[in-house]
């Protein structure tokens, strides 16, 4: 199968502002533009980029740990997922650390699943010291685009070790694909430097692959955030004031609690330059990972940040579209499946400045049962979907 | 060499129809690949910044603690992935003091793992790295936002080398600097990269 290369993990050539002039006022623009712009387009859409991070520390953990998070790869550049993981042998916890059959990290992508192993017969026997006995793994899975919204999980198979004491999981940048599966602008088609775009019909089809990969970077390739207790049977309860939304790190502030503000406890999320054109807001779409304390009351989760000004909010709204939570089982809120930027639950984030201070709140509809947080996941789109 | 432009304001979708081109014969308009110009610079560095955020997982807390002596203390350290035009890194940390006091925040950014002692942090474990510290006044309660988003660690050091054959991947390791026994939490972290 031929390969096209799109370079994606090399730096990328930038544009000078000089080259505008090769297309301005109907001029027709030269091939020469048009080819440096293919160029970077392939070279941004197949960078890959992070999707969850985390830090669990020294944390004593004395059974498996689970990241579970929730992954659009809609944009035309997923090929292959990675996660690079920090971890140690055992924790300070493994009462007898040792090998045992099975050892190791798998990383799963919506059903595509990869097994590392680790620990080996013979080897470290000692509970390990944080960070001092710190190692990296990576491990690779191949899933690739989808049009739904998947649940990625990164699991220590074994009671016994390792640890993750943090790690990344990331859409993989790639430098070749395959012509016939990829998406990428191609390069065989354009016509050689100094002729004139547009003036034959063989321009016809990159040049329209160049505006559908163009606004697939600009909606789909954008940053998503998120949060998980991996530890076996842990969430986050909200039983400071069931009713009134609270913060779900610190829940003490909310309604009838401590008001919001930009500089109090709350998450940072970098998107400025992330909206549409001159908007100073950007959809972030929300899902989170809950469930009810019991089977009487039902959740809500809404967000306090700050609005089109730029002003942090002191109290939290609820998410429009939202999902109500219920039931005692963990699940994903809204469900996994087909993505629909019309109908998914979502907050309007504010991208004028450096970043939005957003805090993630949950609130139960009476005072019997508790919202149940577990995971969440915020995945940024501008506005609409293509 | 040139310098590239890079406007403030974000990318603008490319429609079709007579702002763009839409393949019925009537030929380019030249306006889509002037626009884009700026708008692939903006979108390989801006809108696509490769941001990270990272918290512990109980809670979202990672406390520290010691007697003795003013020192730093090692707090996390999380793998990073390091975009191709890798120039800046930026970042914020929510920290609380817990008793004693809090004087500065610091991240560095590494090729390599930090494997040295967590309870009186040595840089010398990561000799190519490079770090920011912001000062947090010796706050001795409450929450406190360290912000570094403005000018951040820059250049991102030449020991972290891109590849075009993998993944560049580095670590961010947090620390905190704290007064005559003290304990603190870090609440929250976030970084991302940007242009010059």
């Amino acid at each position: 199968m031929s390969k096209i290369s799109v370079l994606g993990l090399y730096p990328p050539r930038f544009l000078d502002d000089s080259l505008r002039e090769s297309a301005r006022n109907g001029r027709p623009a030269l091939a020469s533009l048009v080819a440096k712009e293919v160029l970077l387009l392939n070279q941004i859409a197949y960078s890959g980029y992070p999707c969850y991070a985390w830090i669990s520390d020294s944390d004593d953990l004395n059974s498996q740990q689970v990241h579970r998070q929730v992954y659009l790869p809609m944009n035309a550049g997923a090929v292959s997922e990675h996660a690079h993981v920090v971890y140690m042998d055992f924790s300070s916890i493994d009462s007898s650390p040792a090998f045992t059959t099975g050892q190791g990290i798998t990383l799963d992508v919506g059903g595509t699943s990869e097994f590392v192993p680790l620990n080996y017969p013979g080897g470290i026997v000692a509970a390990s010291v944080w960070p001092d006995d710190a190692r990296r793994v990576s491990i690779e899975t191949a899933h690739g685009g989808s049009a739904s919204a998947e649940e990625v999980t990164i699991t220590s198979e074994e009671e016994n070790g390792p640890l993750m004491a943090s790690g990344i999981f990331a859409q993989a940048g790639q430098s070749q694909v395959d012509s016939a599966t990829s998406f990428p602008v191609g390069g065989a088609n354009l016509h050689s430097k100094g002729n004139i775009v547009a003036r034959s019909s063989l321009s016809l089809n990159s040049l329209h692959d160049f505006l559908t990969s163009y606004n697939d970077v600009f909606k789909r390739r954008r940053p998503q955030f998120g949060w998980c207790d991996a530890r076996a049977g842990s969430y986050v309860d909200f039983t400071a004031s069931k009713t009134n939304f609270r913060y779900i790190f610190d829940q003490t502030m909310g309604a009838g609690g401590t008001s919001f503000s930009a500089g109090g406890p709350a998450i940072t999320l970098p998107l400025m330059y992330t909206a549409g054109g001159r908007d100073t807001q950007v959809r972030v779409y929300v899902y989170v990972y809950a469930a009810m304390s019991g089977a009487t009351n039902t959740g809500t989760i809404g967000v306090a940040n700050k609005n089109s000004s730029g002003t942090m909010a002191s109290g939290a709204s609820a998410l429009t579209n939202g999902a109500t939570i219920s039931g005692t089982s963990f699940s994903w809120y809204p469900s996994l499946g087909s993505f629909d930027g019309s109908t998914e639950p979502y907050f309007l984030a504010y991208a004028g400045s450096r970043y939005d201070r957003v805090a993630l709140c949950a609130k139960s509809s009476g005072s019997t049962d508790s919202v149940r947080i577990r995971a969440w996941t915020m995945i940024v789109r501008p506005m609409g979907d293509p | 060499m040139a310098t590239k432009t890079f406007t403030e304001q974000a990318n603008t979708a490319l429609t079709s129809g007579s702002t763009a081109w839409d393949a019925d014969g009537e030929g380019l308009h030249s306006e889509l690949f002037f626009d884009a110009v700026r708008g692939l610079n903006n979108m390989a560095v801006k809108s696509g910044n490769y941001a990270v955020y990272a918290q512990g997982i109980a809670s979202g807390k990672i406390q520290r603690g010691y007697t003795g002596a003013a020192r730093e203390v090692f707090m996390a350290q999380v793998p990073v992935i390091v975009p191709p035009w890798r120039y800046r890194l930026l970042w914020t940390a929510g920290v609380t003091a817990v008793s004693g006091s809090i004087t500065s925040v610091t991240t560095y950014i590494s090729p390599v793992l930090y494997n040295g002692p967590a309870s009186t942090f040595d840089a010398t474990n990561i000799r190519r790295s490079s770090s920011e510290v912001i000062s947090m006044g010796g706050i001795t309660s409450g929450y406190a936002l360290a912000d570094a988003s403005l000018s951040g660690i820059a250049p991102v050091p030449s020991s972290i080398v891109v590849s075009g054959d993998s993944q560049t991947i580095a670590y961010v390791i947090i620390t905190i600097t704290g007064g005559t026994t003290s304990t603190f939490t870090l609440r929250d972290y976030a970084c991302w990269f940007s242009e010059q």
